[in-house]
């Protein structure tokens, strides 16, 4: 009986470590994987959203407090060196907040918030009109699809966020 | 106590370290860096700080001597005993940096303090500006505008795109979003709130402020030597996480900015005891302070909000291309991108336009988000990269009027006044603040009024100086959407608050408090408004308390120094013997200098009529 017990709490615990080094396994090796794929996606994997994207205004307006110090989206995220890096985080941070304005600026070709998200981004002066270029492209081809219309902020953003990397791989 | 115990005392009193420490426990420096600035209602004062650890001594809130003495303690202890970042030199440079320069510790102190060091060389060369945020009616603690502390790389010339990633330091109360409105007001005036300063990247509160609420900004510059520069950069390191007292009218972000400023200038920016510190205020008080040559502060750069830009693209368009935008789109729901109207221009044109619609756009779901446009903002898009690129997407917005050169807030004036009968007086008018439909300011909410605290006094021949208003406050909204593109419904409203004659005739007072709302829209130059809704009133000699209200009236800036506000009201009430009917009234006032207006009004009702024409001074 004690054996059984044993070798019950023995299986179980083997089967723990199985269980815990597979879900490991399939946590850490995505990431390894991620860590060097250019379309990691902050939104998802760095916590980037809700907390930043503050829908209720009164409240905000009210308290005159919108962000306490810039970095307190970054806190249920799954955020590594690697696979989240300042620059990163920093960049899908201005593109989630600014995306509407981002846009507009876009399809004209140039204004303050785009050329502070190419500054962000580390765009030479000289490759930023290939860069806007490519980067209204990409907008032109999501616009002309009637589902852009629906997709959600996050996505939108998430989307002009892969096409300024790839944009920007000049 | 023997002789030499006494003899010892009284030397120990009177060495320098305890003179010095005595001068330095009263310094307006110390007493800053403590934010001892509170007054109670015994006459005590204390610290604005209510957190514990921004003190050393356990009755450091309250006694600055105290504070100084363990201060000092602190700062000499033994950095081997301190691992990195935890000395206390490490917490409190500023404290630091102006003992050591009064003498009072050692000059030679110094800790291991890797997180201070890399904020430091990160604001090494900086410059510190302020940003004022105009007032926002959709709040009432934004209704006097809001002041931010700005840190920007020095060397780079200012320009909103590189204002977007500098540095922003908001102070404000940190209030629980489930605080409904009036409990926040509550707590507001009475101190039940704290606040903090935080620290993000401009572009954040400028999305809040210019894209959501519509606020224009503007960025200025303070001139600071570099001595001053370190040591207000260094207490705001000190500042990090402490928790003030949080009191709408007097311990705001004017204030407590205003102190800052104070703090390292050691000039004085605010008031001795004021009753409360508007953020313009600081910015003018600021202005006023320093040579001519090098002022305090200095003109930065206009920020305008997206519907200020929205605006702006839209008047930059021809008549044609105005016409043309319309063809485009003509009511909320149609969109016709092949109207002959836009096809027939020029790329460029069709590029201008297609801007001008996307900014209006995003100024309509911004203020008015429960609209379904979502479809005709891709089309629009979508159009607009269809053509090439065209340059600037901002454009050279037209410069409002700095807030250092709009009229002060406050303002006293005198007329002649003539009324029916032909009976002739004088009337003297003031205005505690803030401004009005006239007040034409570029700077201030647009079509926008909030008067606190208005009086108006009348004299006639034979009769004694009489009361005949007296406005405790006023507030008026005629927001229109900007121009005749589709817009929302945006409500317009108006409240006040009044004790006033109640008709042209004498001996009949009420108290009048009216609340109401309508629309607002624009004829060619014209704003066309009309409001409708409750009048309470409480009259001397009846007991009449309900009444309802209606008004209409045609708003003109006529150009940049003529404007008027013809109305016609009219008070229904069920039992109202001295009704005389629906009122006219027509104001104007005429720019004679910066703080200097002409002002002429004429009242005319049934049977009676009274008119004034005077000047305004505004201070």
């Amino acid at each position: 009986m004690i054996f059984t017990l044993t070798t019950m709490n023995e299986a179980y615990s083997m089967n723990r470590l199985i269980a815990i080094g597979t879900v490991s396994a399939l946590l850490l090796v995505p990431q390894a994987l991620m860590a060097q794929n250019k379309d990691i996606n902050p939104w998802q994997h760095c916590g980037i959203g809700a907390a930043i994207f503050d829908d209720n205004e009164t409240a905000a307006a009210i308290s005159n407090v919108i962000w306490d110090s810039g970095s307190t989206a970054v806190t249920s995220a799954t955020m590594t060196p690697d696979t989240c890096s300042n620059k990163a985080i920093k960049v899908a941070e201005f593109i989630d907040s600014t995306y509407e304005t981002l846009a507009i600026e876009t399809a004209a070709g140039s204004g303050a918030h785009l050329d502070a998200l190419l500054t962000l981004q580390g765009v030479d002066e000289s490759d930023r009109l290939i860069v806007i270029s490519r980067l209204r492209e990409d907008l032109h081809e999501r616009a002309s699809d009637e589902r852009y219309a629906e997709i959600s902020h996050s996505d939108k953003a998430f989307q002009m966020y892969q096409s300024l990397n790839n944009a920007a791989e000049i | 106590m023997t002789v030499f115990a006494r003899t010892i005392l009284l030397a120990a009193l009177l060495s320098p370290v305890a003179v010095l420490s005595d001068e330095l426990a009263g310094h307006p420096t110390w007493l800053a860096l403590l934010h001892h600035d509170r007054t109670d209602l015994l006459g005590n004062t204390r610290s604005a700080v209510v957190s514990r650890d921004f003190f050393f001594s356990p009755n450091g809130s309250k006694d600055p001597s105290a504070e100084l003495q363990r201060t000092r303690a602190m700062l000499e202890a033994d950095p081997a005993q301190y691992a990195d970042n935890e000395h206390p030199l490490c917490r409190f440079p500023a404290r630091a940096m102006w003992l050591k320069d009064q003498g009072f510790v050692d000059d030679d102190l110094h800790a291991e303090c890797s997180s201070l060091d890399e904020w430091l060389g990160a604001n090494k060369n900086s410059r510190i500006g302020l940003v004022f945020a105009n007032g926002y009616l959709g709040n009432p603690a934004s209704f006097f505008g809001h002041l931010l502390l700005h840190i920007s790389p020095d060397g780079l010339l200012p320009s909103e795109h590189a204002s977007l990633l500098e540095k922003s330091i908001n102070f404000g109360a940190d209030v629980p979003a489930s605080d409904g409105l009036l409990r926040y007001m509550a707590l507001g005036v009475t101190g039940g709130y704290t606040a903090t300063f935080s620290e993000t990247l401009f572009y954040r509160n400028s999305q809040v402020y210019a894209e959501r609420q519509m606020r224009d900004l503007w960025l200025y510059y303070l001139n600071l030597e570099q001595d001053q520069l370190d040591f207000l950069i260094k207490h705001l390191w000190e500042l990090r996480g402490v928790e003030f007292t949080y009191l709408f009218l007097t311990e705001n972000c004017a204030s407590r900015i205003g102190r800052l400023i104070e703090l390292a200038t050691s000039r004085e920016v605010l008031p001795a005891n004021p009753l409360w510190v508007a953020p313009e205020a600081i910015i003018l008080s600021l202005m006023a302070e320093g040579s001519v040559e090098t002022p305090l502060l200095r003109e930065g750069i206009h920020l305008p909000s997206r519907r200020s830009k929205a605006e702006h693209k839209y008047r930059s368009l021809s008549l044609d291309e105005r016409r043309a935008a319309h063809s485009v789109w003509p009511n909320r729901e149609e969109l016709d991108l092949d109207a002959e109207a836009f096809l027939s221009l020029r790329e460029s044109s069709r590029a201008a336009i297609l801007d001008s619609l996307l900014s209006h756009l995003l100024y309509l779901r911004r203020s008015h988000p429960e609209l379904e446009v979502a479809q005709v903002q891709r089309r629009l898009l979508a159009a607009r990269l269809d053509l090439p690129p065209s340059g600037d997407s901002i454009g050279n917005v037209p410069v409002a009027v700095p807030v250092h050169e709009m009229r002060p807030p406050s303002y006293i004036g005198v007329s002649g006044t003539s009324r029916t009968g032909g009976e002739f007086g004088i009337a003297v008018t003031a205005r505690a603040a803030q401004y009005d439909l006239l007040s034409g300011d570029s700077a201030r909410m647009p079509y926008s009024a909030l008067e606190i605290l208005a009086l108006d006094l009348e004299w006639f021949g034979e009769s004694n100086v009489k009361l005949n208003d007296l406005t405790l406050f006023s507030v008026t909204s005629l927001t229109p959407v900007p121009h005749r593109l589709p817009g929302g419904r945006r409500l317009s409203w108006h409240a006040s608050l009044a004790w006033r004659e109640s008709d042209l005739l004498f001996n009949d007072r009420i108290w009048q408090a009216e609340l109401l709302a309508g629309k607002s829209g624009r004829l060619h130059d014209h704003l066309v408004y009309g409001l409708f809704g409750l009048g309470a009133h409480a009259r001397s000699t009846l007991d009449e308390a309900l009444g309802f209200t209606i008004r209409g009236g045609v708003l003109t800036n006529w150009d940049q120094r003529l404007r008027s506000n013809v109305f016609l009201s009219d008070r229904f009430a069920r039992e109202d013997p001295r009704d005389s009917g629906p009122q006219l009234s027509i104001h104007g006032r005429y720019s004679l200098a910066p703080r200097t207006d002409l002002s002429f009004e004429l009242e005319i009702d049934r049977s009676n009529h009274q008119s004034s024409f005077g000047i305004l001074q505004y201070f």
